[in-house]
């Protein structure tokens, strides 16, 4: 299995359940199954200044009068 | 006599203050317009046409009393039905939410009842600002005004096709991936996503935090920056709101461009992706023009577009799916298909994917800004093609991928979609122009030089007449 192709309909079933959507696959087993090939798409590429340690964006601020 | 409906927010306002034109008059014309025009084009989802009068009467018996109190006094206008409006439903053109009911306004909403405009009603969209048109739903998709057949894009597709046909001179929209930007541009109108954090977003259904943009859907760039402005400002409610002052949007919007420099990304439709050459034409033909108003017009490079679009579909499908997790656990019959078949991707992507795309924001805003410090401005194209059958599911699939929109949503940065022209079938074409954070006046500054000398806004779309509406093929 790798991220671009679908996992079989045992592996399937089995990552649906993990993700609470056992129901949902059983009356949707292929729009499950593409979402999860889509889902799993990775970033092609990043800049070459990216490093696992830049500080990712976002709004998070102890000081509640920050600006956004 | 221009006829009523064919009236600009800027006209309108001004016939009101000479006393020609009063806003009970306005109003009623335009609930006509929409009376004869909806049942084909489906813009509408509910019309609010008692609080329509009632909000028109409340506003001329103001205005005889003490002139208006600013540019939207007594003027209509419509909300993507995703705003809260105190005592109606807010649906999000979902079976889900058929039940609402608001029981606040929305800030923008409350803005808007204060500045005294007038709600006309709520508008189409696609699914939870996600989905696309579909037959599946309690409520039919809006129509593309230049061709009743064709997609007119989305999210906010009733307020595209509104504003375009006349039924409301001024309409609000929201945009995470590029939904008021798309349907301006297939419906040739003018959409605007502003800084992220410059209009509040309290009382509007979320669907990706952090992307999310309240936007103005207009026939001109006039209208809209009077939109933004009555709208525009902090809201200690909303988290994501910003304490930053707006210069003023309609002071210089009519200064040219003369001594501006515009950075044009062509990388994005040359080398990244192929788009329509009718769509390449037509911002070709935009740069030529901006070059004879005065602007300094120059190539500039930015990272490539799928590293965009790949950081911003995996933040928005992560927010989304958080957002709509145990209703597509527990009822996902309950979705439209295109609406699960969007929402599920985010059911896969790891904590530590979506923390990588966040990173990845961090150095793209920042390589953003640094190209914002060489020019005024950025243009671009807006959609790789031209809107496709309203029926063709792989097509409008393909749509959401191949467009230049969410590049500025991921930077938070104002960016405006204008038309550029019409292709040989007669469909809107257009461009992008973006600036930095919080200029939207350059931006609107930009957008009207251009528009006013282009004169492509000028055209409207041939009327469909209710009995020759032809069925959607499914």
């Amino acid at each position: 299995m790798t991220d671009d192709t679908a996992p079989n309909a045992e592996q399937m079933r089995f990552l649906a359940e993990l993700h609470g959507l056992g129901r949902t696959y059983d009356k949707f087993p292929d729009t499950v199954t593409t979402a999860f090939v889509r889902g799993r798409r990775r970033i092609s590429s990043v800049p070459q200044n990216y490093s696992p340690v830049t500080e990712p964006a976002g709004r998070f601020s102890a000081d509640p009068e920050r600006d956004a | 006599m221009t006829e009523i409906s064919s009236l600009t927010l800027a006209q309108a306002a001004d016939l009101i203050r000479r006393r020609e034109l009063s806003p009970v008059e306005y109003t009623e014309a335009l609930l006509d317009r929409i009376a004869a025009l909806d049942p084909v084009y489906h813009a509408f989802i509910v019309v609010t046409a008692d609080i329509a009068r009632s909000e028109a009467k409340a506003a001329e018996a103001e205005i005889a009393r003490g002139g208006p109190r600013g540019p939207m006094h007594g003027m209509p206008y419509a909300l993507k039905d995703i705003f809260d409006v105190a005592g109606l439903p807010t649906t999000c053109h979902s079976k889900l939410r058929m039940h609402h009911r608001a029981t606040t306004d929305a800030t923008v909403t409350r803005r808007l009842r204060e500045a005294g405009a007038v709600l006309l009603g709520k508008l189409s969209l696609h699914e939870f600002a996600n989905g696309g048109p579909t037959l599946e739903l309690p409520w039919p998709a809006a129509r593309n005004p230049w061709s009743i057949d064709l997609h007119p894009g989305g999210s906010s597709s009733g307020c595209g096709t509104a504003a375009a046909l006349g039924m409301a001179p001024a309409t609000l929209g929201t945009d995470t991936g590029g939904s008021v930007r798309n349907p301006a541009t297939c419906c040739g109108v003018i959409g605007m996503k502003p800084t992220y954090g410059a209009i509040s977003r309290t009382g509007v259904f979320p669907l990706a935090f952090s992307l999310d943009h309240v936007g103005p859907i207009s026939r001109t760039v006039e209208d809209n920056a009077i939109l933004f402005q009555a709208i525009a400002g902090h809201d200690p409610a909303d988290p994501g709101s910003a304490r930053h002052t707006h210069a003023d949007c309609l002071a210089g919007l009519k200064h040219g461009v003369k001594g501006l420099k515009i950075g044009v990304i062509a990388h994005f439709y040359e080398e990244d992706m192929a788009a329509d050459l009718q769509i390449v034409a037509g911002i070709e033909g935009a740069i030529e023009l901006l070059r004879r108003l005065g602007a300094e017009v120059k190539p500039i490079r930015l990272s490539p577009l799928p590293r965009w679009m790949d950081c911003g579909r995996i933040i928005h499908y992560a927010e989304a799916y958080a957002i709509h997790e145990k209703d597509l656990q527990e009822r996902p019959e309950d979705y439209a298909a295109i609406t699960r078949r969007r929402m599920l991707g985010g059911a896969f992507i790891t904590g530590s994917e979506y923390v990588k795309a966040q990173q990845l924001r961090t150095l793209l805003c920042e390589e953003y800004r640094a190209a914002l410090r060489e020019v005024d401005a950025l243009m671009t194209i807006s959609s790789f093609d031209l809107p496709c059958r309203i029926d063709d599911d792989e097509a409008i699939a393909r749509t959401y991928e191949r467009q230049c929109r969410m590049p500025f949503n991921v930077a938070g940065a104002p960016a405006i979609a204008v038309p550029t022209g019409f292709s040989k079938e007669g469909i809107p074409l257009a461009m992008q122009i973006a600036g930095r954070a919080f200029d939207e006046a350059t931006v609107y500054r930009i957008a009207w030089a251009y528009c006013d000398a282009a004169g492509w806004c000028e055209r409207r779309p041939t009327i469909v007449e209710p009995a020759k509406q032809p069925a959607m093929a499914k």
